[in-house]
């Protein structure tokens, strides 16, 4: 298992999509910081306006960090099993004493490791930038720790979602499946947010809610960056989290997080059970 | 018993692949699997190393069950459609599968295959540049890194020149001569012809005969016998020995079932008092051999035809 979690992450060093990933990253965080510096400048002298300000600001950084990430693990683990399978490379890996859920389970860690490892980079490039350039936010250490966290477990999420897929359908299924439910689950987040906007408003609209839970329970990482969110701008029981659809101001429920963090397990374990009965 | 089948089939959706596979090839016998495409070699092959799961019946390689993990580190198998990893290099792939087959120091293992599969040189170079042939040569290195006791081999020349498959020939007598058992899926009949000492041949997915090659080839060829006039009882007594007996003048034509009937042949002759010029065996190429059988339309319905 070892062996295939060093050799999966090894790959991804030699594919041209993390190059690509990262030139992407470099062009989005240069913008981003030509963004914060021009937004930073004439800051508002209102401490409220200028922390609502600071708090939007990392949210839309965040937001798209996290589209970055999602686009890497869908390039880096579509065809993490079925591509091996389809261009006949699994064949010479599997007759050796290796077990199949080994190496589902080893491109797992392989491929997890480099995504969290790049999450993490991003996760604190952003927050940097933000305080660099004058983000009115004062971030406790341990926020800033369970937000990183919860900030890699949702590409985690999509990449166990996309083993499973990968494990049981080609690689060009397996990418039409993930690309579509994680845009589900945005959209969902989307209406849940302005679901919660509207009946706070005195509108109903429960359904719009119910569609955003009912995405989440099909892949919660929509739900993990509204988690994040608004762990990160909590401080002393204060939070300085504006409501929008990006930001996510309402947090979501403790069971909510229980299933989101049983999900990558119960996908792992369905990619381990369908590829060890796959005939290769 | 390095490979025992019983009854082994894999069909995909009741349809294809082999059917009621019984084979039992020995330890330190080369066993040639012949067929035309697509009658089902390599479905067989790859149950046979755990890729594709049993539709029915069972099967034992070196004494354990399909698909034993412990096993598989005492086999090799060079697949037919293959490819490494194409980022890595040639020693990058021996490495990778010296890993995964828990080598310890595999590095001097390494270089002393790719010196015998003609890769030294090419060692630092991706895989992506290689040519098939010395895909094809990887493949064969990376099959015998562990030193395997089992050797599958699934069209092994398939990509190589006239030299390569040469080369490859003598690998597989060494492994021969060293004690090793290997498994030759192959549709070239010379190759096998060259290798082989026992062979089946599997046509629809079914095996339609499998034994000795010397007694197969044997089996399908005539006898031309020159004589002076043949003395009386001859043909009576050659006749409990061969069958098919044609006489035509100083001419004898008969047809034996097995190789060992040569020589009882030429005593009876000699002990009937006709003097022998000339005995000769015509055919029995197996070319000739596997076109018959196959235009013969040979399914072995009722189990499998053993000749031995």
């Amino acid at each position: 298992m070892i062996t295939v979690m060093k050799y999966s992450f090894k790959e991804m060093f030699n594919k041209k999509a993390l190059l690509l990933v990262i030139v992407l990253t470099l062009v989005f965080l240069t913008l981003y910081g030509y963004g914060l510096k021009e937004a930073y400048k004439d800051l508002p002298r209102s401490p409220v306006i200028a922390v609502s300000l600071s708090s939007q600001l990392i949210s839309i950084g965040l937001y798209f960090a996290g589209l970055i990430i999602a686009f890497l693990v869908v390039l880096s683990s579509v065809g993490a099993l079925s591509a091996d399978i389809e261009s006949g490379v699994m064949q010479a890996v599997l007759v050796k004493p290796v077990k199949r859920w080994e190496i589902v389970v080893g491109k797992f860690l392989g491929i997890g490791a480099m995504i969290s490892l790049y999450g993490i980079v991003l996760f604190f490039a952003i927050i940097f930038l933000n305080k660099f350039y004058g983000a009115r936010m004062i971030f406790s250490p341990s926020n800033l720790f369970y937000s990183a966290l919860l900030f890699i477990l949702s590409p985690i999420i999509l990449l166990s979602l996309s083993l499973w897929g990968s494990s049981r359908m080609s690689t060009l299924n397996t990418g039409i499946m993930v690309v579509m439910l994680y845009g589900f689950a945005l959209i969902g987040g989307w209406m849940e947010q302005i679901g919660y906007l509207l009946s706070r408003n005195g509108g109903s609209a429960q359904g719009l809610i119910n569609a955003g839970i009912i995405s989440s329970l099909i892949l919660p990482t929509d739900v993990l960056y509204r988690k994040m969110n608004s762990l990160l701008f909590t401080t002393d029981g204060l939070k300085f989290l504006f409501n929008n659809i990006l930001s996510g101001g309402y947090e979501p429920s403790i069971a909510m997080m229980i299933y989101s963090a049983a999900y990558p397990i119960f996908m792992l374990w369905m990619a381990v059970k369908s590829f060890s009965s796959r005939d290769i | 018993m390095a490979i025992e089948t019983l009854g082994l089939t894999k069909q995909y959706g009741g349809k294809g692949g082999c059917v009621n596979i019984n084979l039992k090839v020995e330890r330190g016998e080369i066993f040639g699997f012949l067929g035309p495409n697509g009658a089902g070699k390599s479905t067989l092959v790859k149950t046979l190393v755990g890729l594709l799961r049993p539709t029915s019946g069972t099967a034992s390689i070196l004494g354990r069950p399909l698909g034993d993990t412990e096993v598989k580190g005492r086999i090799g198998y060079l697949p037919e459609n293959f490819r490494y990893h194409d980022w890595m290099t040639g020693l990058e792939v021996m490495r990778f599968h010296a890993e995964l087959y828990k080598m310890s120091r595999p590095e001097r293992r390494i270089t002393e295959l790719l010196e015998l599969v003609g890769l030294a040189g090419h060692e630092k170079k991706r895989v992506a540049g290689y040519s098939k042939g010395m895909q094809q040569r990887l493949g064969l290195a990376v099959a015998l890194l562990p030193d395997p006791e089992l050797v599958f081999l699934d069209e092994p020349t398939s990509a190589l020149d006239p030299v390569g498959r040469i080369e490859v020939r003598e690998i597989i007598r060494e492994l021969k001569n060293r004690g090793k058992t290997v498994f030759l899926n192959s549709h070239l009949l010379s190759e096998v012809e060259m290798v082989c000492d026992r062979v089946a041949v599997i046509n629809k997915g079914r095996i339609i005969i499998q034994g000795s090659l010397k007694d197969m080839l044997y089996s399908g060829s005539r006898v031309l016998i020159r004589t002076e006039t043949p003395a009386a009882g001859l043909i009576e007594a050659l006749s409990a020995a061969a069958e098919e007996i044609e006489q035509k003048g100083e001419f004898i034509s008969l047809k034996v079932k097995y190789r060992e009937d040569i020589p009882a042949i030429a005593r009876i002759i000699v002990e009937s008092g006709t003097p022998l010029y000339e005995l000769k065996v015509v055919g029995g190429s197996l070319e000739e051999l596997f076109v018959n059988l196959l235009r013969g339309g040979k399914t072995g319905d009722n189990g499998n035809e053993v000749f031995v």
